[in-house]
């Protein structure tokens, strides 16, 4: 017998000794009562549920049976599944981790700083660049150093510059920038985007080196509307669309021209004449302020259709004699359009003293009043009126020229706030007059905001009209004068 | 283990299930206190398998094999059994009855208790390895079958545990030998 023989004998016995021989009788007892159990909970599933889909007799399908090729597209399936999870996971983590640095949803203002940059014809020049301030949090952002005019979309997402290699776009997220094809040597100047950003409108060069076409046309799309230029007898000023963005209107020598949202389908309309003060939200009426036969009053005109042709002007409202109507605008619904005029005391004398007054005129001509507390300087006037998002607040921007027996002009600002509940107005304290120019909403109609002495302010609209200048620390700013609320 | 036993079990004749299960644990019970060492968890290893016989039994296809079925089911629950004690943190060695019962030899003791050690060290696998072919007596190529792993395998697996039990046993006489204290 060999040792190898022992030793598995030896094994053998040791294990037939080392250890209880039976098992306890109440075990295999508690064992037949918990498999009839099973067998009962089992029985009362089938009855419930039908019989189980895997054949009783045949092998499950276990995931190693499987085809090797089916193995490794699950496998490559759930590694894709996980790669995704962990590249959603780690974007979110990275956007947590990144600073913080201006982008949208913020409010922010843009801010110009001159910078010394290369000229396309060479040698150096200076562009107006532009620097992005977060409204809420201070952080800023340079945007742009060798261009001039960026202006933010509507929706706060990119903006449009014109720089060295002519008009592109600058996304505010990632602060990538495009040229817009066929935009090379665009004039500054007249750079516009529509209500909802879907257009743009510049002047273009083409090839004499000097801006002589303007365009409008969808960013994302080579084709654009060529507008007549000023050797066509154009102007450069502009274009203004209705809210839906469905008509688009320009000005010629001729008067106006009205046309597509696109800048398609332009045709002059002269009856409109250069009183044209505002378009309705769905771009079928124009606000237009025409002369008294005696010149010394005005009229407004609205409900100048432009679906298929253009009526004639239906007067609405004739203001009292030396009343002039200089800006419109139609409340968001377009139910209301409110008109700011300025009149002289005294017809006949120029240099007396002015009023100011905010009209609220309804679709069927009945009008409210209410005379503006603004600067009532004698002198070359001009004014905005901008509604806010809620259709309840507005702000009424004043500018005078007045000079003096030097001659010398000087030039006063103010505005006001006006806040009307259920077309009715809250003075008192719905009033508000600080001297700035330009007042800009949020998108929500809550707050206003404006620059005040090198700093900014923000006017909380929660129906008290109380000023609460919650950012005061951002001066200096050299203002370029733009500030967007983005959603 | 007659094959008409099992064919009346799996048909749903509860009387010939009890039968089967009471015939069957007390080999199954020597195999799981064998590989588990513990007879606490043998037994709930023997409930597990019992259980599991009692609901799988209809898939069996060939009656024949249930014994060798049954210790597939229960070296099953041996693993099942032996992760739940590590997760525990428990680690049970009775070697309380095997001595009590024993009136040998020092030198005998001493033998056992060494093979007992030594067999505390080996694997899980190795230690069923050990069981089913030396304890059951089941050849090599149906452990192989009944643990779903190679022949060759297994025969590694029972080269190993092997040696490592002889190498105690030679320390064991060495120490008898020489009078001294085993290492």
């Amino acid at each position: 017998m060999s040792q190898t023989t022992d030793f598995d004998r030896v094994v053998s016995t040791w294990l037939h000794a080392d250890g209880p021989i039976d098992i306890r009788p109440g075990a295999v007892d508690r064992a037949l009562r918990l498999a009839r159990a099973s067998g009962q909970r089992r029985g009362l599933r089938l009855a419930l549920t039908g019989p189980t889909p895997w054949p009783a007799y045949g092998r499950r399908i276990g995931f190693g049976m499987l085809p090797p090729s089916v193995r490794i597209a699950l496998v490559l399936v759930l590694a894709l599944v996980v790669a995704s999870g962990v590249a959603v996971v780690g974007s979110q983590l990275f956007r947590i981790a990144v600073p913080l640095r201006p982008a949208a949803p913020h409010s922010f203002v843009i801010t110009d700083v001159s910078f010394p940059c290369e000229a396309p014809t060479g040698g150096v020049t200076t562009f107006t660049g532009a620097t992005m301030v977060d409204f809420e949090s201070g952080v800023t952002r340079r945007l742009l150093e060798c261009g001039n005019e960026l202006l933010l979309s509507p929706d706060g997402i990119r903006a449009a510059a014109v720089g060295s290699d002519g008009l592109v776009l600058i996304d505010l997220g990632d602060g990538s920038r495009r040229a817009i094809p066929g935009a090379t040597g665009t004039d500054p100047e007249p750079v516009a985007w529509s209500p909802r950003g879907t257009y743009l409108h510049w002047v273009g060069d083409n090839t004499a080196g000097r801006p002589t076409t303007a365009f409008i046309g969808p960013l994302d799309d080579p084709r654009r509307s060529r507008l007549p230029g000023p050797d066509e007898g154009g102007y450069f000023n502009g274009a203004m669309w209705s809210a839906d963005e469905t008509r688009v209107l320009v000005q010629s020598p001729s008067g106006w021209s009205i046309g597509n949202g696109d800048g398609s389908g332009l045709r002059a309309v002269p009856e409109l004449g250069a009183g044209l003060l505002a378009i309705s939200p769905d771009g079928t009426r124009l606000a237009v302020a025409l002369p008294s036969p005696n010149d010394a009053g005005a009229a407004l005109a609205v409900d100048a259709a432009v679906g298929d042709g253009l009526v004639a002007p239906r007067s609405v409202t004739h203001f009292p004699d030396g009343t002039q109507a200089i800006a419109a605008a139609w409340s968001p619904d377009g139910s209301t359009l409110a008109v700011v005029s300025t009149s002289r005391a005294e017809p006949t004398t120029p240099a007396a003293p002015t009023s100011n007054d905010l009209w609220l005129i309804a679709p069927d001509g009945t009008q409210r009043h209410l005379a503006l507390p603004l600067a009532a300087d004698p002198g070359r006037a001009s004014g905005s009126v901008r509604w806010a998002a809620d259709g309840e607040h507005l702000a009424i921007g004043w500018h005078t020229v007045v000079r003096n027996a030097q001659q010398q002009e000087a030039h006063h600002y103010s505005f006001v706030i006006v806040a009307t509940v259920d077309g009715a107005f809250a003075p008192g304290d719905g009033w508000t007059q600080v001297p700035v120019e330009e007042v800009f909403f949020s998108t929500d109609g809550s707050r206003a905001v404006y620059r005040a002495g090198g700093s900014f302010e923000v006017l909380d609209l929660d129906g008290s009209g109380s000023r609460s200048p919650t950012i005061a620390q951002l001066a200096p700013i050299d203002w370029g004068g733009q500030l967007v609320w983005t959603p | 283990m007659s094959r008409s036993l099992v064919e009346r079990a799996q048909r749903g004749d509860r009387d010939a299930y009890e039968q089967l299960a009471r015939d069957a644990a007390r080999r199954l019970f020597l195999v799981a206190s064998r590989i588990l060492r513990d007879t606490d968890a043998a037994e709930d290893a023997v409930q597990q398998t019992l259980v599991t016989i009692w609901r799988d039994l209809a898939t069996l296809r060939d009656p024949d094999r249930f014994e060798a079925w049954s210790y597939r089911i229960v070296v099953r629950a041996c693993r099942k059994e032996a992760s739940r004690h590590r997760r525990l943190g428990v680690t049970v060695v009775d070697l309380s009855d095997s001595l009590a019962a024993a009136h040998d030899a020092i030198a005998e003791v001493a033998l056992r208790d060494q093979l007992g050690r030594a067999f505390e060290r080996l694997s899980l696998d190795h230690r069923t390895v050990v069981v089913l072919h030396h304890l059951v007596g089941l050849p090599l190529a149906e452990i192989a079958e009944i643990l779903n792993i190679p022949y060759g395998t297994v025969g590694s697996h029972l080269h190993h545990a092997m040696r490592a039990l002889r190498a105690a046993i030679e320390a064991t006489e060495r120490v008898t030998v020489t009078g001294g204290q085993p290492a």
